[in-house]
């Protein structure tokens, strides 16, 4: 959630005015009811207090009434006639109305009697409710009281048999006039009593003066704690509570009251104040209301207020500026930021202003510097599509080029082969042997320049599919088997069993690279032997580790690193000695770091060199079941010794490996155990069979090229034989024919050897030369073909090999890319949908030399199943011919005889 | 301190004063003056007038309206101030007792010798010290034209029918009052029984809500009476002011009940105090002089004792049953007679709780 200034400010103010001021009102709360307390307290002690005094004060006026009746005329006359009969007859009546004038006077008199000395009631005015219990008063309580009173005065709180009846009793003694006229004398004659009895209830007049504004309650009680009086009229007659009716009974022990709430009026009577808990907790309550309220109005003025101030001067300002920062951001004019301020705000405006400044100076600048910029950008862009254009136009200038030069060389080698195929005397031989050379060496050449140049373009792309690797390196080492032998140079294949599958890569560029470092390896070589080892690297990051070693010149270390730049060659002398573009290596390398692998050199100087390859293909070693079988193999070449060992031991044999020489038969007779092979060179057979006898199995072996021919029938047994450099599949077939007695017939591998032809192909080829290296190719194995000038052509005799009586089927078909009039794209949908009518479909191969990376796809698009690159190789014609039209169709085919 | 507490006696004093006021210049001028403390028109005044002009003594009558005032008037201490004063016989004794009284005799007023024997007879205590007046009975009077009822029973008026509602007027006189109640059950109005007087007091505190006062205003028997005006519609009454009311209004009708009234003489008395004795026996002698009697007696409407003025009087007055009571009217009635002190401290008691 965002939060605001104001709403910061809203969230930190209303606490900060809350908590004080709620503390203040808590505080001032128990202050207010405490100070309440009190005061209440203290107006209720002085309310007991005045009441009393009230009280007491009521009584003293009752008693100087009582004096002034006692001592008035009319009374004194009456009870100066002594005699009854005319007391009665001629004074009572008036003295009747005297007393009840009295009565209706004070209302509160009830009863007003006359007692005469000897207890005798003499007059009595009264309430008729009020019955008159007795006209002898002599002998009851009051009378004796009233006899007993020293004084004149008589005052006495009276219980009546009914406690809400408590009665005010005043006395006064009545004196007669004494006849005697002389003033000075006062001979009083006692005569009687006035007693005026009161019922208390006129006191309630006395409290209400009182009790005006007054908290708590006021009580009048007697002795009993019996409620005569109070400020609440409901509670008269009833009982005081027992912590009150305490304080009256210390009251009437005669001890002081301590907090000052109770006061003795009259013996029998009591003014008593209470303040009960509950009157506090009401005020209390009213108290926390009012302050409540007023905090609260408090709280929310001092929160308003604070918070518009505070957003006046503070966030207002800022929300100015922010807008006015929005604005400068905006790129709109300059503002006018113009400030009296001398606050924070001030300084930040101003500030802001000379920001505001700079950056508009800056903006400006930078205007300036962005059409500079523009301008610089726009040669550039014309520069550079200029310098596209030039590039466009040398790719396709090297695709014309490639195109342009292949065909022609793809003539000239092939007809260098071919020629060389025909009898030929010995300088013919050499004559075309060299033309084969050179053309090839041209070839090798501008490939290495196309390549090149690809790569620089970054436009090399690797076609990735799967191919058997092992059997590829073979490939590349049966190129060479004639070169090596030719000088003289061993050749010799060490691949781990491991490598003899099928990997996932581009099969074409390995090819060429491994070409490339094995015909380096021969071309610096003049002497020993040129190893190419293949091994699987099985550790954290299985890899295919491929080792080319030679015993030539070498390379010198300090130039060790530059091996693989461009252009680069050890020894300007060498280059020339040797030839070559100098860029072999370094496309060698980018073709290998593409692949995912990584290529380093070892050499000295006389001792040769070692290039290692490493590329990341898994190839886990197969299982091959171990025999007890021990074999021996002999051999003058240490790595030849170790390749047999290699490939014997992944295929389960023990080895002992003997070095050929002087010390052979010796070294052999040192063997325990009689081999159940020995693999050695012809020259020592007869010592192996000297030592071992004919119990072993003698495989004997030969270069592959070596024309020499056997003086014994053994060594002209091809089943005796394992050709060097060692071919797996060769040897595999020889151990399993040594397992196995039967001999299968091993369909011949070599050039030499056509077959017996089965397959038709169609090879569509505007270029006659071409068109003929093709076909002599393909009748070397065994396939005979059909030749088609152009795409039309092609299409109408494939047509005709559709038609039901045609002789003529056929297996695979070559089409060229380029040709007039309808091009091989055009006669390959034409054959496919030709071909649709008759379920079948036939392999259509582009040949072409064109070898940009995308006529691959497009080819494929067409409808072509493969794609074979001018000029083509034997073996790759060869491999394309047993993937697409495989010979397993012999059988079908043999019945029609083409 | 209230002031009124001094009213009362205030009262008597400034009525002292005032009389001692008027009093003195004409004691100066001929002090031939006297003070006459009688009923109002119980007296006539042209038969004063004639006195005065015959003997140049010039009579203030001051009036009392009950005899509890009179009684009070005089022991107030202003016995000095009165010389003639007019006292129900049942009085008499106690005002001899007290000591009030000159002697009256034939000696001081010959014209004693015209007033019938038989008067001084029914109150001995009387004798030597008053002068039969006048006699009637205490009965009451009411208005026959508003009320269309002929009233004849104590009871009707001390229980009476709910239209007497606050309609009625009695007096506060204890001894008229218990007398009634008294009469209506049938008892004496002489008796001294406890239970009986328990009784009155208990049919008087019964009447109380009917009663509109208990001030007697007839005596003075002006239009301003409250019977003559209409207000009361039955009161109690001395007959004869009931038949000087009937001057006023002719509605008025006396009634003496069937259970009997209480009969009653009004004595002339001379105070001893009094400075003008020989004044105050001139007016009684003159008093009594038949035909003045017969005119007095013909003003004030009662019936007089003055056998000689009893021959003057017209036949009808004579014959007013109102006034002349027939003898079976007298016989069902009773004589007042003065009462014990207890007993009359007792009536003194009902009266005063009754009439509060």
């Amino acid at each position: 959630m965002r939060f605001g200034l104001s709403a910061k400010i809203v969230f930190v103010v209303v606490p900060l005015v809350f908590a004080p001021l709620a503390m203040l009102s808590w505080l001032s709360y128990q202050k207010l009811k405490a100070s309440e307390w009190t005061r209440a307290n203290d107006a209720l002690v002085v309310a007991v207090t005045t009441l009393r005094l009230n009280v007491r004060n009521s009584i003293e006026s009752s008693k100087r009434n009582l004096q002034f009746f006692a001592d008035s005329n009319t009374l004194r006359k009456y009870v100066s006639t002594e005699d009854e009969r005319l007391r009665f007859s001629l004074s009572q009546p008036a003295f009747i109305d005297f007393l009840q004038q009295i009565r209706r006077d004070y209302p509160s008199y009830e009863e007003i009697r006359l007692i005469l000395p000897d207890g005798f009631e003499d007059t009595r005015v009264a309430p008729s409710e009020m019955p008159n219990l007795t006209d002898d008063e002599s002998g009851t309580p009051l009378f004796e009281a009233l006899r007993k009173t020293a004084g004149d005065d008589y005052v006495e709180v009276i219980t009546q048999p009914d406690p809400a009846n408590i009665r005010l009793i005043q006395s006064r003694r009545v004196y007669a006039l004494d006849p005697l006229p002389d003033p000075r004398i006062q001979n009083l004659k006692f005569q009687g009593y006035l007693v005026v009895s009161q019922d208390l209830r006129f006191l309630q007049g006395l409290m209400l003066d009182l009790s005006r504004n007054l908290d708590g309650r006021l009580y009048v009680v007697d002795a009993d704690g019996c409620i005569v009086a109070a400020n609440d009229e409901a509670l008269i007659g009833q009982k005081v509570a027992a912590d009150i009716l305490k304080k009256v009974e210390l009251l009437s022990a005669g001890q002081p009251v301590p907090d000052g709430l109770a006061a003795t009026i009259l013996p029998n009577l009591y003014a008593v104040g209470d303040l009960p808990a509950s009157w506090l907790a009401v005020s209390a309550s009213r108290l926390a209301e009012s302050l409540f309220q007023t905090a609260a109005a408090a709280i929310v003025l001092a929160s308003l207020l604070l918070t518009l101030l505070l957003r006046k001067i503070v966030v207002a300002p800022i929300k100015s500026l922010t807008k006015v920062t929005e604005e400068i951001g905006a790129e709109r004019s300059m503002v006018d930021l113009k400030t009296a301020r001398s606050d924070e705000i001030g300084t930040l405006v101003r500030a802001l202003d000379g920001m505001q400044t700079t950056l508009h100076e800056r903006r400006r600048a930078l205007l300036e510097q962005n059409q500079t910029l523009e301008s610089r950008a726009h040669d550039l862009e014309v520069a550079n599509e200029a310098a596209q254009a030039a590039s466009k136009a040398k790719s396709a200038f090297m695709a014309t080029m490639s195109h342009e030069i292949r065909t022609p060389m793809n003539g000239v080698l092939g007809m260098a082969e071919l020629l060389l195929g025909t009898t030929l005397e010995t300088r013919q031989r050499r004559f075309a042997t060299n033309i084969l050379q050179s053309g090839r060496n041209l070839l090798a050449i501008i490939n290495d320049i196309l390549d090149f140049s690809k790569i620089e373009e970054g436009k090399l792309a690797l076609s990735m599919r799967p191919f058997k690797f092992g059997e590829l390196c073979e490939e590349v080492i049966e190129l060479f088997t004639g070169a090596a032998m030719g000088r003289g140079l061993g050749l010799i294949a060490d691949i781990d069993e491991a490598a003899f599958t099928t990997v996932y890569g581009d099969a074409d560029r390995l090819r060429q690279v491994l070409t490339n470092l094995l015909g380096n390896a021969l071309k610096f070589t003049d002497h020993g032997e040129v190893v190419l080892r293949v091994l699987s690297v099985r550790d954290a990051a299985p890899c295919l580790q491929i080792e080319i070693i030679d015993s030539g010149v070498g390379i010198p270390a300090d130039e060790l690193s530059r091996v693989f730049e461009p252009f680069y060659q050890v020894d300007g002398s060498a280059s020339r000695r040797h030839g070559g573009t100098g860029l072999g290596l370094s496309i060698v390398r980018q073709l290998v770091e593409a692949m995912g692998g990584r290529i380093t050199v070892q050499s000295a100087v006389g001792e040769g060199s070692c290039f290692a390859v490493n590329l990341p293909f898994d190839c886990p070693p197969s299982a091959s079941p171990a025999r007890e079988a021990l074999s021996v193999v002999a051999t003058g070449s240490a790595c030849q010794r170790l390749a047999l060992r290699r490939a014997l031991e992944g295929r389960g044999y023990r080895v002992e490996a003997v070095a050929a020489g002087d010390d052979f038969e010796a070294a052999l007779s040192l063997l325990k155990a009689t081999p159940q092979l020995v693999v050695l060179e012809r020259e020592m057979l007869e010592a192996a069979r000297r030592c071992f006898g004919h119990e072993p199995r003698y495989l004997l072996l030969k270069q592959r090229l070596d024309p020499s021919t056997t003086l014994n029938n053994f060594a002209s047994d091809p089943r005796n034989i394992l050709e060097l450099p060692i071919r797996h599949q060769e040897l595999v077939m020889v151990l399993s024919a040594f397992d196995s007695e039967a001999s299968k017939p091993k369909p011949a591998l070599e050039i030499s050897t056509p077959l017996p032809g089965a397959r038709r192909a169609l090879v569509a080829e505007d270029n006659p030369v071409n068109q003929l290296v093709l076909v002599e190719m393909l009748r070397l194995f065994g396939v005979s073909s059909s030749s088609a000038a152009t795409g039309a052509e092609a299409a109408a005799l494939f047509e005709q090999s559709l038609r039901p009586e045609s002789p003529l089927n056929f297996d695979v078909i070559f089409m060229d890319w380029h040709m007039p009039d309808m091009d091989g794209l055009k006669a390959t949908l034409v054959m496919r949908s030709l071909e649709q009518a008759h379920r079948k479909r036939t392999p259509i191969i582009a040949v072409t030399a064109s070898a940009m990376p995308g006529d691959r796809d497009a080819c494929l698009a067409a409808g072509m199943d493969d794609y074979l690159a001018k000029p083509c190789a034997l073996g790759e014609l060869e491999a394309l011919l047993d993937r697409w039209c495989p010979e397993s169709r012999r059988e079908d085919i043999d019945s029609t005889d083409l | 301190m209230r002031t009124r507490s001094l009213w009362p006696s205030l009262k008597g004093l400034l009525l002292s004063l005032m009389l001692a006021a008027v009093m003195l210049p004409r004691a100066e001028a001929a002090s031939r003056e006297l003070v006459f403390l009688n009923w109002p028109e119980y007296v006539s005044p042209a038969v004063l007038e004639d006195f005065e002009r015959s003997t140049g003594i010039h009579v203030q009558v001051v009036t009392f309206e009950d005899d509890g005032e009179r009684d009070k008037l005089l022991v107030a201490g202003n016995v000095s101030h009165y010389d003639l004063v007019c006292v129900n016989h049942s009085s008499v004794g106690a005002y001899v007792a007290s000591g009030w009284l000159a002697p009256v005799t034939v000696r001081e007023v010959p014209n004693l010798k015209a007033i019938d024997p038989k008067w001084f007879e029914r109150v001995p205590e009387s004798q030597g010290f008053a002068l039969p007046y006048f006699w009637g009975s205490t009965g009451f009077a009411y208005r026959r034209d508003l009320l269309n009822q002929d009233l004849d029973s104590w009871t009707q008026l001390l229980d009476p029918q709910e239209g007497l509602r606050g309609k009625i007027s009695m007096t506060k006189n204890p001894r008229d009052l218990v007398s009634a109640a008294l009469k209506a059950l049938r008892f004496s109005i002489n008796s001294t029984a406890e239970g009986e007087l328990a009784q009155a007091e208990a049919l008087l505190m019964k009447q109380r809500p009917f009663v509109k006062t208990y001030v007697y205003d007839l005596a003075a028997a002006r239009n301003s009476a409250a019977l003559a005006r209409g207000e009361i519609l039955a009161s109690m009454a001395f007959n004869g002011d009931a038949v000087q009311a009937q001057d006023v209004a002719p509605g008025v009708q006396f009634v003496l009940p069937k259970e009997g009234a209480s009969l009653w003489l009004d004595m002339l008395a001379v105070l001893s105090q009094s400075l003008h004795k020989a004044e105050a026996y001139a007016l009684l002698e003159y008093l009594n002089r038949p035909e003045v009697a017969a005119r007095n007696a013909e003003y004030v409407r009662f019936a007089t004792p003055n056998l000689d003025a009893r021959k003057r009087l017209p036949a009808e007055f004579l014959n007013n049953k109102a006034i002349n009571p027939s003898p079976a009217e007298v016989e069902r009635s009773e004589f007042e007679r003065e009462l014990p002190p207890r007993v009359q401290r007792r009536i003194n008691e009902i009266a005063a709780r009754v009439t509060r």
